[in-house]
Order: C-alpha cells, then structure tokens, then sequence
C-alpha cells in the first residue's frame, strides 16, 4: 500500500497542474476580492431588495449556500479540465521517450500503475478540487463580508457554519457524484493514453467524434452524439436547481429561493442504471489500459 | 551451476519479418555473458523478450518466471538499463532516489549515495539540468546499488566518454559482479568489453550463430598471421576467414590442431570483433 501511495506521489510530482491550477484559481479570486471587482450581485439583490439586508434569515442562508456552492462548481470545472488532461497524458508521457523501459524495470506491476494513475485522476483531483472550493469559500467570506460591513449590513452572516458548511456539503456530494459518473471518461481517455502512438488527444477524440459526424450523415439519426454529450453534460442537469413545483413560487424570487433544491435529483441519479453502468464500463476500460500497457513499449 | 535464463524456440515476429526465428540458449549463474549480433539482428527483441517487454512464441524462463506474466515479480532480482540512459526529465534527483529506495525492496540507498558521490551529479538537480553522461552515472549507480541476480545492459556506456566507459567496466567488475550476479550485455563497442566477457552469445538474423564460454573460443579458434610461403598451405586449412594486414595475410581458423598452425606463422588469440565477423559471414553464405 506504501508502495502506490509513492505512485500516486510521483504522478503529483510530475503533474504539477493538480495543484497549479487551483492554486491560480484561488489567487484569482483574492485578486478580484482586493480589487473590489467582486459585485455580491445575487447577495446583494433580488427584485431589488437588498436581501442580505432585508431578507429572512433562510433566505439569507440559502442563497449563501447556492453561493458556495456555485463557487465550488467554478473550481470543480477547473479541475475537470485538469483530470481530462491528466488522464489523456498520464500513460503516454510514461511511454514518451522510451522513459517506460525505466518505469518498468522498476517491480511494479502495470495494474497498480495504472491504477495509481486512476487514482489521481479520479480521487486525488477531486480531493485537491475539494480542498481549493474549501479555500475559495473563505476567500469569498473573508471578502464578502468585509465589503457588507463597508456598506453598513452586518456581512456575520457569510460565516455562519449552516451557510458554509451547507455550502460545502452540496460540493462534496456534487463532487462523488461526478467522481462515479465520469469515471469511464476518465478510462476511456487513459485507455487512449496508453495506446495511442502519438498525439493521444487526437487519438481519443477523434474517433467518437467521427462516430458522431458519421451517424449523422449516414444514417441521420444522433445517437452516438446524445450519448457522448449525455455523458459530458448530463450532469448539470442536476444542477437545474429544483424547486418542489409548488404553483406559488411564480414570480415571487425570493419563494423561488427558499424552494431551491441543489442536490434534490441525486436520488433519483444514483437509482439510474446509466451511472453504474458506467462504473462498471470505466472498471473494464481499465482493465484495457492495464492489458495495452504491457505490450504497449514505445511512442513512435 | 543454476541456469539463470532458459530459451527454447523462442521466436517472435513483426508481420512477415522474422526478429527470433527458434532461439535455443541457456545463460547459468556467476557469468558474464555478451549478446552480440549486428544491427537489426534480434538482439533487442530477445533481450526485451528476457525482460518481459514484449510478447513471444516458444518457451522461454529466467529465474524460473515467465517474464511477460511475471514481470513486476521478475524485477525484484533482475535490473536493465535499455540502450539509452533514459530517465524522467521532470524529476530531481532525491526524489528519485526516494522513489526507488520505497518501491524496489533490494535497493540499497547508501551505495548508491556512494557512487553519487564520485560523480558530478548532485541531490538537488533536476534530470533534464544533467549532462547526457551525467544522466548515464546516476541511471548505472541506481542500477548498480540494487542487489540483483542478473542485470541486463543494453548499449550502457552509449554517450559516455572514454575514461567514464573504462570507469564503469572496471567499477561493474571489481565492485558489483560476483558468484552470485549473472550480467548479460550487449553493445557495439565489443573491444571493451571482451575481457570481462566469460561467455559469448553471437546472433545473426533471429538465429544464435555461436553460444560458447569464452575459454572454449580460445581453444577452438586461432588467428594466424600467416607467412607468405605458407599461404597456399594454409588456405587448403580451410580458414573461416581471412584478411591482409600490415604486409600479412591473418586467417581464422577453428578447430585445427595448434602445432599444425604454428608452422604456418605466428598464432594468436582472435579477438572478438574478428571473430564476429568471421561467424557472421560464415553464416550467411
């Protein structure tokens, strides 16, 4: 087990964007805070209220919880970024230059290579992602609330433990959620990483995107395009803050706040089949990279 | 003696070309064996082969592993260095010192520190500020403090300067080999590496041409520098080879009675190289 923690520690090692990136995202974010750029927008108002000063205190809370929470998205689709890459290179770059013929006369086996490399993709990422929404949320307190207390209204309410940790509550089941739903994509782009002979994002991309052109000039159906976008995006579908459908909240913003619910379609999303369908698909994709890996020697 | 490696029919081909076309040999412990062949020959396939780098046909067993199957068991007790001294640009050098000391359970950290130490390479250095040979030094001195059965180098001293090559074989001999370490290498530069050598392994288009220890080459083949009267006497010797230098005519024979040879002119040992390309023409035509 000490052996794939130090697997995992080398791919952190070379992959310095898994902490880069946050880091920039978060010095972003000071910066926008110190210039005072940052217009509380959403806190500020609703209807033209001033709702954190007017409003209730649920009122308040929630839309500090929808705030962090959006914050946290912000991060999390940094991060995405970070592990689409990550997991498109981290194979190949282990092949590029012949460096393999070193990994491999090391006793380590191609599945607890691949694995730790999984691993960073699928669970250090979103433990860093995690962490730096964490952060951004102090940030956006600290700032926050100063600048409510420059305006007169007592900004004490961005630090109350139901709005931030409300706030990181919903990141957090946001984020296993998306750990399980885009582990096949995170398998698929390391599959394509361990085979492909050169330029593995062109190798990964273009076959699915070729499916799609073709399905839709030849056939003229979409279904391979539906699948590849309700893969990519059919998780911010869950996002759609839900309201309970109550006919009253029409028009009236701030009802239409206190009914939103951010993680109501997660029930719902884990009883779906397509998700551990996926799971079971991202286990055989990998199982694939493992097998590619270890006749797979050289980049051309 | 154990034998180490095992081959039997070992074979292996890219689409219609042959690399390994039924490859039958056996390496035993406590030798240093040199797998020599020209370019495109096949040694890189058997020796990938041997690593468990690459998929084959036949039988073929080192330390009693399959080494495709086996290869993370297998490389507890083998170690490579491949053709060129690749290591990751990206890292420093403690780092990967730390990565190897926790991942391979023979490293022993202090002598590879011990011979950092003699060389220019230092801890805090990233790989890619490292010279070529500097690379080479730190790459031979991880693989050297491993306490392996059988390390396999492939081309180890390309883009290393004269004094460094003679340095290394020196250090591999007096300070890494013995009864228990079997080491197999290949290179180019064959006169290096001929007097360490205790067996020699010559390979010539996916086929072994020669598998004998390097005290039978010696008994077996002379090289004579022939004088000029005995020329037609001793071409019909059947010399497996002959060359004109320095106003002599040297053959190569092999297997002829020593006496015999010596009325012929002056008898010496074939070095390897000669030897080399006498096999290898012999067998091609």
């Amino acid at each position: 087990m000490n052996r794939f923690l130090w697997l995992v520690r080398r791919e952190v090692w070379e992959h310095k964007a898994i902490w880069v990136a946050p880091a920039i995202v978060i010095g972003c974010l000071v910066l926008l805070m110190l210039t005072g750029n940052v217009h509380l927008g959403p806190i500020g108002t609703v209807n033209g209220h001033a709702v954190l000063g007017e409003a209730t205190d649920e009122i308040k809370l929630k839309l500090l919880v929808i705030v962090y929470a959006g914050l946290a998205l912000v991060v999390f689709m940094v991060m995405g970024i970070v592990a689409f890459f990550y997991a498109l290179d981290a194979l190949y770059a282990d092949r590029r230059d012949r460096l393999v013929l070193f990994w491999k006369s090391l006793p380590l086996s191609d599945a607890e290579t691949v694995l730790s490399k999984f691993a960073v993709a699928i669970v250090v990422i979103p433990l860093v992602a995690l962490a730096a929404s964490l952060v951004a949320q102090l940030v956006i307190a600290a700032g926050g609330s100063a600048r409510l207390a420059l305006e007169g209204i007592g900004g004490a309410v961005m630090w109350r433990p139901e709005a931030l940790f409300g706030g990181f509550a919903v990141a957090f089941l946001w984020c296993v959620t998306a750990m399980l739903w885009y582990a096949p994509v995170v398998g698929y782009l390391m599959l394509a990483s361990a085979w492909a002979p050169r330029g593995p994002f062109l190798w990964a991309v273009l076959p699915p995107v070729g499916l799609w052109v073709g399905e839709r000039f030849v056939v003229g159906s979409e279904h391979v395009g539906d699948f590849i976008t309700g893969r990519l995006f059919g998780l911010y579908g869950l996002l759609g803050a839900r309201s309970d459908g109550s006919p009253g909240a029409e028009g009236d913003e701030m009802a239409k706040i206190s009914q939103v619910d951010l993680v109501g379609g997660l029930r719902e999303f884990y009883a779906s089949p397509e998700l551990w369908l996926g799971v079971v698909a991202a286990a055989l994709l990998l199982a694939g990279a493992m097998w590619v890996r270890r006749y797979r020697d050289e980049t051309s | 003696m154990s034998e180490l490696i095992v081959a039997r029919g070992l074979r292996k081909s890219f689409g219609s070309t042959q690399a390994l076309s039924g490859v039958d040999f056996r390496v035993e412990s406590g030798r240093i064996v040199g797998l020599i062949g020209p370019n495109g020959a096949g040694k890189t396939t058997a020796l990938k082969a041997m690593l468990g780098l690459t998929r084959f046909e036949g039988e073929l067993s080192v330390l009693g592993l399959n080494p495709y199957l086996q290869r993370h068991r297998l490389m507890q007790d083998v170690c490579f260095i491949a053709d060129v001294a690749v290591l990751p640009r990206w890292i420093r050098v403690s780092q990967l010192i730390d990565f190897v000391a926790a991942t391979h359970p023979r490293f022993r950290r202090e002598v590879c520190e011990q011979f950092l130490s003699r060389s220019d390479v230092r801890k805090g250095s990233r790989v890619r500020e490292l010279s070529k040979g500097m690379v080479t030094q730190l790459h031979l001195a991880l693989v050297m403090a491993i306490d392996a059965k059988l390390l396999v180098l492939d081309e180890p001293t390309l883009g290393l300067d004269i004094l460094m090559r003679k340095q290394f074989y020196e250090t591999l001999l007096n300070e890494y080999f013995d009864e228990q370490r079997t080491i197999l290498v290949t290179t180019h530069q064959v006169e290096e590496v001929e007097h360490i050598l205790t067996d020699l392994l010559f390979i010539d288009r996916g086929r072994i041409v020669l598998d004998a220890a390097m005290d039978e080459v010696q008994e077996q083949y002379a090289q004579v520098a022939v004088r000029p009267e005995h020329l037609a006497a001793a071409r019909t010797r059947q010399p497996i080879a002959e060359r004109q230098g320095l106003g002599r005519t040297h053959m190569l024979f092999r297997g002829v009675d020593r006496a015999e040879l010596e009325r012929l002119g002056e008898v010496g040992v074939p070095s390897v190289a000669d030897l080399f390309v006498a096999v290898i023409q012999g067998a091609r035509t």
